[in-house]
């Protein structure tokens, strides 16, 4: 078994004026060895590594602890032509070390650097602000801009989260990962509001692209731990890849996953193909080139991004989601950012809109609650 | 003999030559092979012409969709439309959608376009979607 290549920064760039917030100090005395170095703001540091020969590479070296000016919720970009449930994002830090060649945050950040926002107080505020809005159910996701668990055993934001989410009714939490950095979850009170989800993929994709990541018998040994601890459990297959022995691998994968977890505590599996920014080509190329995903059969979508050509994506789901359903029929099965075209010969359905596929989310995110 | 050669040869346009330079990079990468070896492979295979290399190439990078293109062009073929009427697919056939276009320059054509559609509506229209 594998476990996550853990954080270590090489510098710790801290705010003026944040050394003395709680999440500051705590990760200072995480890396206690590490050199730290007091800015006025983190520009001028961005601007070096940016004129470096690899910036995306040196700028997760350095970990930046910052204060966050701006909203900490967000809402998800809306894509035309692409189905995609509602839900919000936490904007608790940016970027992640864990190398998926793939990984999106590479093109989509102008930041290179690992930063955590520190102001933590503010965030909570806003957070209970929101939340006590009358008719409005808020599915948060802590895992759009980072890995929601990888730098954990430093910040322990989800140690803080957890217990706060178990105080609301009207928000539940869904944290992504791909390590097993769990352990210090157990034990709190969730009271089913926050859902531990795991990005998974064939043994072939986890070794060859998703580099400093947990292997898939260490990520499932997690989501075991979790399920035993109660927690409602996710899992996200995506991004799936096509390559010649994709049936047989993405076959096993199904069947190795719930051989280790019960599928009646499953909160949803979503299914997504590989998709990049145009931008992302040159990137792979230039940082991991012994990657071969860029060279299969992708075309260009109406959204601009590329992914695999529509018969194949449909295949793929239609395969995935027939296993899953052997497993179990209950499985709430959704597609990440597809066409209603892609939905209808996979899965059989298309939802009516963002807000209809959003309030089977709600609706399943509540299942779980005590 | 190079891409960059076998284009000038051919004398391909500035984007065609991107276009082609692309997909023998990406082939090259994908498969393992010299480029001179991927070419002389196609070489090899009679092509000649630009159009020609560039549907080679595409069948070679992009299997599914040469298929799927040969395709839509067969059974567009097949309703012997007149050639002021234009069927084509979404960009890559993403969307499960074709645009009709018609040119007409009186009532009388317009009339008489209409019930040619009218006439393939029930007889092959379905072999278009993939």
């Amino acid at each position: 078994m594998k476990t996550a290549v853990a954080y270590e920064p090489a510098e710790i760039l801290v705010e003026k004026g944040t050394e003395h917030f709680t999440m500051t100090r705590r990760i200072l005395e995480e890396y206690a060895a590490v050199l730290v170095r007091t800015i006025a703001d983190c520009d001028e540091a961005r601007l070096q590594v940016e004129a470096q020969k690899n910036p995306k590479t040196l700028g997760k070296q350095i970990l930046a602890l910052v204060r966050h000016k701006g909203k900490f919720l967000k809402p998800r970009a809306y894509v035309p032509h692409y189905l995609c449930y509602n839900y919000h994002y936490l904007y608790w830090g940016t970027n992640c070390h864990l190398e998926c060649t793939y990984c999106i945050l590479q093109a989509f950040l102008n930041n290179p650097l690992i930063t955590v926002f520190v102001n933590t107080n503010d965030m909570l505020r806003e957070l209970e602000e929101d939340f006590s809005q009358p008719d409005t159910f808020w599915r948060v996701s802590a895992g759009e801009v980072a890995d929601s668990l990888a730098l954990e055993p430093a910040t322990g934001l989800m140690q803080e989260l957890i217990p706060f989410f178990a105080r609301q009714n009207r928000a539940s939490l869904e944290l992504k990962t791909k390590t097993s950095l769990v352990d210090r979850l157990l034990q709190l009170e969730h009271r089913g509001r926050t859902i531990l989800s795991w990005s998974l993929n064939t043994p072939r994709v986890i070794s060859e692209e998703e580099l400093k990541t947990s292997d898939l018998d260490d990520r499932l040994a997690a989501a075991k731990r979790a399920q035993e601890a109660g927690y409602p459990v996710g899992f996200h297959f995506d991004p799936m890849v096509h390559y010649e022995e994709w049936e047989k691998d993405y076959r096993g994968l199904i069947q190795k996953v719930f051989s280790q977890i019960d599928p009646r505590h499953v909160a949803w599996v979503s299914l997504g193909g590989l998709r990049f920014l145009p931008d992302m080509k040159k990137i792979i190329e230039e940082r991991f080139p012994k990657s071969r995903l860029i060279y299969g059969e992708q075309i260009r979508g109406t959204d601009g991004k590329s992914r695999y050509f529509r018969p194949l994506r449909s295949e793929m789901f239609r395969k995935m989601a027939g296993w899953l359903r052997e497993i179990s029929p209950d499985f709430f099965i959704y597609l990440c950012m597809e066409t209603s075209e892609v939905w209808q010969e996979s899965l059989g359905w298309v939802p009516e809109s963002d807000a209809h596929l959003s309030s089977l989310m709600d609706a399943r995110a509540r299942r779980t609650w005590s | 003999m190079n891409i960059q050669q076998l284009c000038d040869q051919l004398r391909a346009t500035v984007s065609l030559r991107r276009e082609l330079a692309e997909m023998v990079r990406d082939l090259v990468k994908r498969d393992g092979m010299s480029e001179v070896e991927l070419l002389r492979h196609i070489e090899a295979e009679g092509v000649t012409e630009l159009e020609e290399l560039r549907q080679r190439l595409k069948k070679l990078r992009y299997p599914n969709l040469a298929v799927a293109e040969e395709k839509f062009a067969a059974a567009k073929k097949k309703l012997r439309l007149p050639e002021a009427i234009h069927l084509h697919p979404s960009p890559f056939f993403e969307k499960k959608e074709l645009k009709l276009e018609m040119k007409f320059h009186s009532p009388e054509e317009f009339r008489k376009l209409v019930d040619k559609l009218n006439e393939v509506a029930d007889n092959g229209v379905g072999d278009l979607f993939l």
